[in-house]
């Protein structure tokens, strides 16, 4: 009984921990995501990489007190990057600080460049030539007489641009500084299909969520032809790529100087009403600020599949390993305690 | 006639059967127990240097004695080493190994072949983790928990050590399965379930709780192992994977794992306590039930660790609610315990003095837990040194000091020879001074703000980083006295008696050391584990 217990076990038990579904389904999920997906990936790879080798420069912003739980997807991604030991260059208190160590990662793909090239202290293509949402001709020097907030979205995103703009609608009363006279913000599409009448559209949507209480010239709406597009994006550092009907894109806004410097990335959905006055404060000043690096978020297409996968491959995993111990359980109830026959 | 078996010590050489081979291909627990417990004494060594060095590293702010990388190297190999290859095998591997048959009047455990592959593979991944830290792209530098997405990207070398992780899986759930069928199947006649010493209830548990998680660690290394290799990108979000999923996976069995870490340490307080109270222990049932219940429960509250990772609202309510149900039956231990003591005719002896040690710091670290549990406080304290105080404080004071407890009850037993008491008690008092120098300071500066894995620090810390630091030193002092007083009775002639405790369990009726051979005739268990009526200390 005892050898036939055993065996029974070691019969079954590689179905559990090997469970032939389980692999398939990741297998599975694996073909379904290079199938369709397969460019993405890349680029998002790359993207991602393009993060982790500025994670190094997160400390700097990140105040060891400062732990703001972030319930974005992309705060796993971005934690999982951040070196644990690599702290804070210039935390004040103590001169010689480590430099963080070496730490060489795979070369990402360099086939297109979605992402953030931060080009901190260089100015924007002053000659980019737009609509605003009156449907008016201006170039981007027109534009940026004043510090500046830029949003690089598109209008008929389905998702994060979305999202910025209406976070943006919550945190601008909440900038401690005058809009359209201290700054003001101007979200440029990149989408060349986009119209001044789309553009006008939003901008009524987007006053309308702050009540009317933000004035018409504190935020513009700018659309353009590709190659004006290509040109502003280019020198903002803003990679992104069409993707059938939407972009790929990373999420990010920048603060220009009046002169046209860009002065400070910040990134993710949403921005901090305290970040947002120090960057247009210090683009005043023309003073280069520290990229404020909470979040970076991109704009995946969401894979329903992927996750009904992952679900199954669970729940298979979980069910054959209590099916097994309940057999197991069992068997040993019924066995009762093994007969010993007396020496002798 | 007695065959030789029968009369020579298992730990001197059967006759005709000598050298090293009789140890390593031995398949008597008594033998492979000893096997354990050297090996994950030794890798206790291993863990300990790593874990000073640590503390010598953050005396100061900036650099001290090592880089930033070498200092993520080392606190991912304490964990790994402390973990996977000390304290989860440690009390059930080691001591269940010996103690278990003899307690239920046993030959053997059951399947005793499958008791030395699974040390074998102890061994091997042990020596994998080992080689790890030499071989391929440096020493593996993502925590002992591989979140991913790090963990599939970072090209230290991480591929082996996850190897190695599931490799030391599978050792773990052969333990457990062989604990589990020994304990239904090869029970004296008459050891029904209510006479099984608490100890043995305790790795009844544990065993259970082997099983059903190790296999999903198995997996979810396994799949960090392939994506590494392949790229599969089942938990990578640039493939559409999802980060996530991983973190449930993971603390599916990594949070069980704590209870098979403490789980066997309270039997151990459970067995030794009403030994040197000489009453019996109250509440038998509720002990031993709520071992079960640990068990159970604690298989249901591992995403308490993800408070802050974006789960829904709902989620974290329900996890905080059911890791505060964990609470209850650890709770019910402590009470009986210290019930157990009340108006008992204590001898203050080291075992006892270890036990309450337990008690002690057990309580400390399972009271803050509650502060991590409930997850408005965790927002404010997650990924600070309180998780590192609190978890120090419930592994190490638990578990740790539950081993020693055990080693100081049972040593006699196992050598036949008793050890210096005198070095024994003073170390008690070092270790317990030292732990609380270093592990107190980190709720203080937890609660200031210090992240966790943080290779420097704002000079505000300073203070409470030197203090502990300080008291790491005090702690392995206390640790050299212990092992010197303890190896002292690694010599000499064995002059201890049966039973030098005066304790109940079946263990303490056979010789010190046991023979090669115990309980052919299945023993009369006449009373139950805690009856101490007619019994007396034999030294």
């Amino acid at each position: 009984m005892r050898s036939a217990l055993l065996i029974f076990i070691l019969l079954t038990w590689p179905s559990v921990a090997f469970p032939q579904s389980a692999l398939q389904t990741a297998h599975d999920a694996a073909a379904a995501v290079t199938a369709h997906d397969h460019s993405m990936a890349q680029q998002a790879d790359e993207a991602l990489h393009a993060e982790h080798s500025d994670a190094q420069a997160l400390p700097k912003d990140h105040a060891a007190g400062d732990r703001t739980p972030v319930v974005v997807p992309g705060e796993a991604t971005n934690s999982g990057l951040v070196k644990p030991g690599a702290m804070s260059a210039d935390h004040a208190g103590h001169g010689e600080q480590p430099v963080p160590a070496e730490h060489v990662h795979p070369a990402p793909v360099a086939e297109t460049s979605i992402g953030v090239t931060e080009k901190l202290g260089e100015f924007i293509a002053a000659e980019a030539r737009f609509f605003d949402e009156g449907g008016k001709a201006v170039t981007m020097a027109e534009i940026v007489d004043k510090p500046t907030i830029i949003v690089p979205v598109y209008f008929s995103c389905p998702n994060v641009c979305a999202i910025i703009q209406s976070s943006l609608t919550a945190v601008l009363p909440d900038v401690k500084l005058e809009p359209g006279v201290d700054f003001q913000v101007v979200s440029v599409s990149f989408d060349d299909t986009d119209t001044p009448t789309l553009a006008a559209h939003q901008k009524n949507n987007y006053l309308a969520a702050m009540d009317f209480t933000f004035p018409e010239n504190g935020w513009r709406f700018l659309t353009g032809d590709e190659a004006n597009i290509r040109k502003l994006m280019d020198s903002l550092g803003f990679g992104f790529r069409r993707e059938g009907k939407d972009f790929l894109h990373p999420v990010v806004i920048m603060a220009v100087s009046p002169k046209g410097k860009i002065v400070r990335y910040l990134y993710g959905t949403r921005p901090l009403a305290f970040d947002l006055t120090m960057a247009a404060t210090e683009a005043g000043k023309e003073r280069i600020g520290l990229s404020v690096k909470r979040v970076l978020a991109y704009c995946f297409s969401y894979d329903p599949e992927g996750k009904r996968y992952a679900f199954n491959f669970m729940k298979i995993t979980g069910t054959g390993i209590l099916f097994i111990l309940a057999v197991l359980l069992v068997s040993l109830m019924l066995a009762g305690r093994k007969k010993r026959t007396p020496r002798n | 006639m007695h065959s030789p078996g029968e009369t020579v010590p298992f730990l001197d050489p059967y006759p005709g059967r000598s050298g090293i081979l009789s140890w390593i291909f031995s398949t008597d627990h008594k033998r492979i127990g000893m096997l354990y417990l050297w090996s994950i004494l030794s890798m206790f060594a291993v863990g300990v240097v790593l874990g000073v060095l640590m503390r010598l590293e953050l005396i100061a702010p900036g650099r001290t004695i090592m880089d930033a990388q070498t200092y993520n190297a080392m606190f991912t190999l304490h964990g790994v080493v402390m973990i996977f290859l000390l304290v989860i095998p440690g009390i059930p591997a080691a001591f269940g190994n010996i103690l278990l048959p003899l307690q239920i009047g046993a030959e053997d455990v059951s399947f005793p072949r499958l008791n030395l592959l699974s040390w074998w593979l102890y061994l091997t991944g042990a020596t994998l983790a080992v080689i790890s830290l030499f071989t391929g792209g440096g020493p593996p530098d993502t925590g002992w928990t591989f979140y991913v997405p790090f963990s599939e990207r970072t090209t230290t070398n991480v591929s082996l050590a996850v190897v190695a992780v599931f490799i030391l899986g599978f050792s773990s759930i052969l333990t457990g399965l062989n604990f589990i069928t020994t304990i239904h199947r090869l029970r004296a006649p008459q050891m029904s379930w209510g006479k099984l010493p608490l100890f043995t209830w305790s790795l009844y548990a544990t065993a259970w709780i082997q099983l059903l998680a190790t296999p999903v660690l198995g997996i979810t290394v396994a799949l960090i192992f392939i994506e590494r290799l392949l790229g599969i990108g089942l938990f990578d979000p640039s493939k559409g994977g999802d980060p996530l999923l991983y973190q449930h996976l993971f603390w599916i069995y990594s949070h069980p794992a704590v209870y098979i870490m403490i789980v066997p340490a309270m039997g151990v307080v459970s067995d030794i306590i009403p030994a040197f109270a000489r009453k019996s222990v109250f509440g038998y049932k509720a002990i031993a039930i709520s071992s079960l219940a640990i068990a159970f429960a604690g298989s249901l509250v591992w995403a308490h660790h993800m408070f802050v990772s974006g789960m829904s609202d709902t989620a974290v309510m329900v996890f905080s609610f059911l890791t505060f149900v964990v609470a209850i039956p650890s709770a019910v231990k402590v009470f009986n315990w210290v019930a157990t003591l009340y108006k008992g005719s204590i001898y203050l002896e080291p075992p006892l003095m270890f036990a309450l040690g337990f008690i002690f710091l057990f309580s400390a670290g399972g009271l803050t837990g509650l502060v991590l549990g409930s997850a408005g406080t965790n927002i404010h304290v997650h990924d600070t040194y309180f998780v590192v105080a609190h978890f120090h404080y419930v592994i190490f004071g638990g578990m740790g000091f539950g081993l020693f407890a055990a080693m100081h009850f049972w040593f006699p037993k196992i050598f036949g020879r008793m050890y210096d008491r005198r070095m024994a008690n003073v170390s008690w008092y070092l270790l317990i001074g030292g732990f609380n120098m270093l592990y107190f300071p980190m709720f203080v500066i937890g609660l200031q703000g210090m992240p966790r894995r943080y290779y420097d620090y704002l000079p505000m810390y300073q203070t409470g980083q030197m203090v502990s630091t300080v008291g790491s030193w005090v702690l392995v002092a206390g640790l050299i006295v212990m092992f010197y007083g303890l190896s002292k009775c690694l010599h000499g002639p064995r002059t201890v008696g049966n039973n030098p405790w005066g304790a109940a369990t079946l263990e303490w009726t056979l010789p010190s050391p046991p023979p090669h051979l115990t309980f052919l005739d299945p023993p009369d268990v006449p009373r139950g584990p805690y009856s101490y009526e007619g019994v007396s200390r034999d030294e």
